[in-house]
Parts: C-alpha cells; structure tokens; sequence
C-alpha cells in the first residue's frame, strides 16, 4: 500500500513524505539521537510561518525564531519553504546552527527558488518538536521591503518510543530504518 | 514544471464613487486584508482598473496610499475623459505591491460630477 501512495506523489511531483506509518525513523537532533516508530502522518498545507517584518535596503534582519512551526512531543516536521518577498533568506536549524552551509559560505533561498526548483526539494528541512528553526531575511535591493514572508508546508509525523529489543536490532542493522535529521547538520 | 507557488488570488474591489476632488478626499478602493485571526501578512498587487466619469470634466486620478497629506502616489495619475469610461488591465499596469489601503482621488472635478473606479487586484499572501 506505501508503495502505490508514494507512487501518486511521485507521479505528480508532489512532495513525498519521508516515512510511513510504521515505519522506524532514527531522529537526530543537534544534540541527541534516537530510534522512534511512527505512528501517524498528515500533511500539512501552505501558510506563511513566520513574517520577518519590513526590511530597509541593503539590509539584514534579525534572526528571528519559526515559534508557528512548534509540534507537540514526540512530533517531527518534514518540510519545504520559500520566501513570499523578494529577499534572501538563510535557514538556521535551530537558531545556532546554520542550513545549507557549505565550506566558506551559507546558502540563502531566493524567490527565484520556485521557479529553478518547482517542487522545492532543495529547500527541505525536518524538526524536531519545539525546537524551532530561525530565518534571517537580507534585503539585497536597492528599495525597502516592507514585509519578508516565509511560506512553509510539509507533513507532521507522530511517533513513539521503542522496546530495547527493537533498538538493538536497529542499531545492529537488522531492521529497516530511515534516518531524519533535524537540524542543520547532523 | 511550470510553478504556481507565487500566485495569488484575483479578488474585486467595490465600485467607489469619488465625488470630491484633491487629495485630502482621498477614499480607499481597496482595503488590504488585516483580520486579527488570519495567519500572516497579506498584501495586493491591482491587476485592473475600471473607472468611468460622471461628467466630472477631463481630470488626472491619482492613485496610491494614504490621504490628505500623508497620500503617496503608488502608480503615475491616469487620464480620465469627460463622460467616458477606461479601463487598465494587467500588462498596463505597473506591479507594484500594495501593503496598506489603495486610495485614489481625481486632482479636479466639475461641479456635480464624480467619478467611478473599480480595481481588480492578485491578492498574495
């Protein structure tokens, strides 16, 4: 039955979910790492996250926490983004720990992202419960901005705790298991 | 793949009857989106523009933000023929995006005439 779901969002180059239901997720997190099961899936539609406010020319806003994006415990997000405004935006997962990041510089996601990458694949980022990612705006134009949106969807994921036995034989291998990194590096 | 990720929704404005000259007359013929419950910002790009005038002699209709004093032109002042009507649609006008009320005042009138606009706008957010 995934098989053919996953099938359907292939098909119409629709944003595939990274897990099933029942399937066994390795959550990694900045600081911690741990095996779960989930349990439930819903997809969660288009909304503007997080509205950085007006930005003056030539400018950079502040790091300003995603609170919108909280889950409930044991939750993790799976999602895609692209700024609504025509600004620059660098992801920060959580706010100390840069997305994107390459040897010497930060990718930051235009509003031209829509358009070089229709399905948004390359803006993808997981969470990890409240632990709430943060975006910077920079205006890079020669006008002010007079707001810097930031549009987000994606799944939310319900989970739960396993047994040691499970553990063990995830660890060992001998289970399937899909790794989620909920940060910006592992 | 063609994307539709940054459209926004076509939605029409009342038809506003301008009966006063100058800017401190200025009225809104479309009022940005701000409900205390809606999620995020939302702001307007107008699309189309319908205006007719009521014999309000040949005049120049301002269109921006603001009155009074406080109006900023948003767009340049358009022509508008005695006792004909005109229209603007997409291509000919600028798109520029709206985050507060979009006003409009004619710079004259004839006594007893008035003025009649319409705008369309992409509404994104």
């Amino acid at each position: 039955m995934s098989e053919e779901m996953l099938r359907a969002y292939k098909a119409a180059r629709m944003m595939e979910p990274v897990a099933q239901v029942d399937y066994y997720v390795n959550v990694k997190t900045y600081k911690e790492e741990f095996y779960r099961k989930v349990t439930f899936r819903e997809a969660i539609p288009p909304f503007q996250v997080l509205d950085i406010g007006a930005i003056l020319a030539q400018n950079v806003s502040a790091r300003t926490n995603a609170g919108n994006l909280d889950l409930q415990d044991n939750e993790f997000g799976q999602w895609r983004w692209f700024p609504l405004d025509n600004a620059m935006v660098r992801l920060f997962n959580p706010t100390g720990v840069s997305k994107f990041q390459l040897k010497f510089i930060q990718i930051g996601v235009e509003k031209s992202i829509i358009y070089r990458d229709p399905t948004l694949l390359t803006t993808e980022f997981f969470t990890w419960q409240d632990e709430r990612p943060a975006f910077e705006g920079m205006n890079f134009s020669d006008y002010g901005l007079n707001a810097c949106r930031i549009l987000v969807f994606g799944y939310r994921f319900k989970t739960e705790e396993l047994d040691k036995v499970t553990i063990d034989k995830l660890e060992a291998g001998q289970l399937p298991v899909t790794p989620v990194v909920c940060a910006g590096s592992p | 793949m063609e994307t539709q990720l940054d459209k926004g929704v076509l939605v029409p404005g009342g038809v506003i009857n301008l009966a006063a000259a100058l800017a401190a007359n200025a009225l809104p013929i479309f009022q940005v989106s701000n409900f205390a419950q809606q999620i995020g910002t939302k702001s307007f790009i107008p699309r189309k523009l319908r205006v007719r005038n009521n014999a309000g002699g040949d005049l120049w209709l301002h269109l921006g933000t603001g009155a009074g004093i406080g109006f900023l032109d948003s767009l340049p002042p358009v022509r508008v023929t005695n006792v004909m009507d005109t229209s603007w649609q997409d291509v000919e006008l600028a798109g520029v995006e709206f985050f507060a009320d979009m006003t409009a005042y004619p710079a004259a009138l004839v006594a007893g005439g008035s003025v009649d606009v319409q705008v369309e706008v992409e509404e994104i957010g």
